[in-house]
């Protein structure tokens, strides 16, 4: 009598799928200009685009490339439509499917690339790339796929740093972190200031010298990115051995009550922005994109009001500390619609190219943005923003840095993700001993079989 | 709370059924009306015919939208279990393989047991607790409206806001529940609840109970409701005290309806989603990850719907078999 929620709603997108496969391919086609190169862009004709974005309200970089584009070529107009920013991929998945993408459409999650980069619904944009080849401080090499084509290009590119609360550190007496610093360093701090922090006037119930959130990514992709391994030879070969030492270190930070335990910060849902925002964490690792959500919360009380810097993140103690830090982050790239085509596909394409480059670039700095293209000026821009760390250490963790992908490009990376997080909470919440779950793991990869198609 | 359209289904066939039964006993005690004469604009046939049209055109919007939205996509999951595909293109059919990495997959089979383990505990908790409520609140009570209004109220709140604050009382530390506990056992022995594997699954479990014993309790009271006073009566003469009436009178007469609900809360707890989803997100670890949030996930997240509508069908056919067991069962009994 009853079809279970799941498979109702699965089942649903499965037949409306079906039912609009067969009259894919409308849209788009209408526009076509007749000319002998469909491909040129012509400027002066009037042409209006769809884009994707989520939360419009609450993140305005959409609107401000659609602005700053529309601004250096008016007679092109920029619509954006809005999805949500949690189901962001379900609803795109959802319209690929059905042929309704928009005309350009950002890529939230890497580990989703190939995905859509095999669901046809990609237009290949490899001729754009080629314009920024070798770009010094640009690399959007994560988005080549097995073929050598692109499918997407990335606007913006948050990496991981550590955050670090310059008065609790002074008040205490604290050596801040710097470029050398690997985990022990950071160990090491951690119960320096938790010694020292009640002496400074800090709460020792409430206060801890270090906030490390709940994220998997939080400790797999540090040990991804520093353990030296190609992810190749590890983590696409169902291989996890590598993580042992990062989840040994943060077993230790919550046996020591250096932060919150998992449990706590889990089931209470604790906000990492509350966290460090209101001096209730001296040190949090955490992507830069935080920069700009602190400073906002400093606008409308939600933070508190402090000195604070950007330092590189820690580096592995048993590698040697290598000159540009190794760290990890998702880019977030822009992909085009297949079914546009002529003027619309045109003008698509130069809108992906404006926001990538430094014209993008530019407008997300000014919005504490990080793009992925960075150069001196857009550094600048960055670091003009009222109420940021002005520190040359912040500017080098922000702009040096040696980014790895927070999990490898594969068809496999879904899967394999699902159950290296229920690891992660298996370890973290001490329901098994570190080696009993990386072995577990590594197990239940291999049953699902999904690593053999590589 | 966005309930698919076949659980709405579910409810509006059990609100028909409580009618039809208050609607049965009201007919036996009115006069039959006259009959419609013969000889007026339209005979008998055309009427039952314009009826029938009528009728059919009434329920063609559910009845279409059940067959595109229900029945077609339920029928197309059983070819999809048999493929591989990530919702975009055709599905490619694959053969068995799903089903052999289903028999493989640890995950799967603890799900199948983290699903048991809550059905089991909680279909005769509810069933215990929403019997009780109702038997009670039938009787000449003070304020007995505002008691089931208060009663039913935790089934219509949303989930979401519900698994907020409950997941604050279950807070180990500052938690009123532990608070209280500790008076008892001691400040060293309360559970961990949530962040506990032995506790995260009766804390969902409780959780469950409280949601849903309302609206089971406002189904056995419509049918406490269609036992005839007389019954009672007679009883009483007889001289059978509270007790007796109670397993004489009242659990035979209600029969049916346990029956009902019965089957309704067992369907509903092997396919329960959002609670885990929202209160545990299926943690810790995997301890409270049952057989449909596996589902959403590998479906969702994972975008591998052809395993996950093999998932599926593993979880209709567990239905599917226990209803049959209960259905075989309630009619052994009335033979």
């Amino acid at each position: 009598m009853k079809v279970s929620r799941p498979v109702g709603a699965l089942a649903a997108v499965s037949a409306l799928a079906m039912l609009l496969a067969g009259c894919g391919g409308g849209g788009g086609n209408a526009q076509k200009s007749g000319a002998s190169d469909a491909n040129a862009f012509d400027k002066n004709a009037k042409t209006e685009i769809t884009m994707g974005g989520w939360s419009l309200k609450m993140t305005p970089e959409f609107q401000k490339l659609v602005d700053g584009f529309e601004a250096e070529y008016p007679n092109v107009t920029i619509k954006l439509k809005e999805y949500s920013a949690d189901d962001y991929d379900k609803q795109l998945t959802a319209d690929i499917s059905a042929g309704a993408q928009p005309d350009v459409f950002p890529l939230k999650n890497t580990v989703k690339y190939n995905t859509y980069a095999k669901s046809q619904g990609l237009a290949d944009i490899s001729d754009i790339a080629k314009k920024f080849a070798d770009h010094k401080n640009f690399d959007d090499s994560m988005y080549k796929t097995k073929d050598g084509k692109y499918y997407a290009l990335p606007y913006r590119a948050d990496h991981w740093v550590l955050f670090y609360n310059k008065d609790m550190f002074k008040k205490a007496g604290v050596k801040t972190p710097d470029a050398t610093w690997t985990w022990n360093d950071y160990t090491k701090a951690g119960e320096e200031l938790k010694k020292k922090l009640p002496d400074a006037g800090y709460d020792a119930n409430t206060v801890y010298p270090m906030y490390q959130h709940n994220w998997q990514s939080v400790v797999q992709s540090f040990a991804l990115a520093q353990a030296g391994q190609p992810a190749e030879k590890t983590y696409l070969k169902g291989q996890f051995g590598y993580m042992k030492p990062f989840y040994e270190r943060a077993l230790k930070w919550q046996n020591e009550k250096l932060t919150i335990d998992y449990n706590t910060s889990f089931t209470n849902k604790v906000q990492y922005q509350a966290q460090f925002g209101t001096q209730k964490a001296a040190m949090m690792p955490m992507g830069t994109w935080y920069a700009a959500s602190f400073l906002s919360q400093q606008k409308t009380g939600d933070a508190q009001k402090f000195d604070w810097g950007m330092a590189p993140i820690p580096q592995n103690p048993s590698k040697k500390v290598p000159s540009t830090p190794v760290t990890f982050g998702s880019p977030t790239g822009l992909m085009v619609s297949a079914k546009a085509s002529g003027q619309k596909l045109a003008a698509a394409k130069k809108f992906v190219e404006w926001s990538v480059g430094e014209g993008g670039a530019d407008v997300l700095a000014k919005l504490t943005t990080t793009p992925a293209y960075i150069n001196d000026k857009i550094t600048k821009d960055f670091f003009a923003a009222d109420g940021m760390a002005t520190d040359q250490e912040s500017k080098d963790a922000w702009s040096k840095f040696d980014m790895k992908l927070e999990a490898p490009v594969s068809d496999a990376t879904d899967t394999v993700q699902t159950l290296l997080k229920t690891m992660n909470s298996s370890i973290l919440t001490g329901t098994s001993k570190t080696d009993a779950a990386i072995n577990q793991c590594q197990e239940d990869v291999k049953n699902q079989g999904v690593l053999s198609s590589e | 709370m966005s309930d698919s359209s076949s659980s709405d289904v579910a409810a509006v066939g059990a609100d028909l059924a409580a009618v039809g039964e208050a609607g049965a006993v009201e007919a036996r005690n009115k006069p039959p009306e006259p009959q419609r004469q013969k000889g007026g604009k339209m005979d008998a046939k055309a009427i039952s015919h314009r009826n029938l049209r009528n009728g059919l055109i009434f329920i063609s919007p559910n009845f279409i939208g059940f067959i595109l939205l229900t029945l077609l996509p339920v029928l197309s999951l059983f070819y999809i279990a048999f493929t591989k595909w990530s919702a975009f293109g055709m599905p490619v059919f694959n053969g068995l393989v799903n089903w052999v990495r289903l028999v493989h997959d640890r995950i799967f089979w603890q799900t199948v047991w983290h699903t048991f383990y809550y059905s089991l505990v909680h279909i005769p908790l509810t069933l215990a607790i929403a019997f009780g409520l109702a038997v009670l609140l039938n009787s000449k009570l003070k304020g007995r409206g505002f008691f089931r209004t208060v009663a039913f109220m935790p089934y219509v709140t949303s989930m979401v806001a519900a698994a907020q604050v409950w997941s604050m009382l279950f807070d180990p530390k500052s938690g009123p529940i532990n608070q209280f506990l500790k008076i008892f056992v001691g400040d060293g022995n309360v559970p961990g609840w949530l962040g506990s594997t032995k506790w995260a699954m009766p804390a969902v479990i409780i959780v469950g109970t409280w949601r849903e014993v309302g609206y089971y309790m406002i189904l056995l009271l419509a049918g406490l409701q269609t036992i005839p006073s007389e019954l009672y009566e007679a009883a009483e003469l007889d001289g059978a005290n509270g007790w007796k009436r109670f397993w004489h009178v009242t659990v035979p007469c209600m029969r049916p309806t346990l029956f009902f609900v019965m089957v309704t809360l067992t369907i509903g707890s092997f396919k329960i989603l959002d609670l885990t989803l929202i209160m545990t997100d299926g943690g810790p670890g995997t301890t409270t990850e049952v057989l449909a949030q596996y589902i959403y996930s590998v479906a969702f997240d994972n975008g591998d719907y052809g395993y996950a509508s093999a998932v599926s069908l593993v979880l209709l056919f567990i239905c599917m078999v226990v209803t049959l067991i209960q259905f075989w069962y309630n009619n052994s009994k009335e033979d």
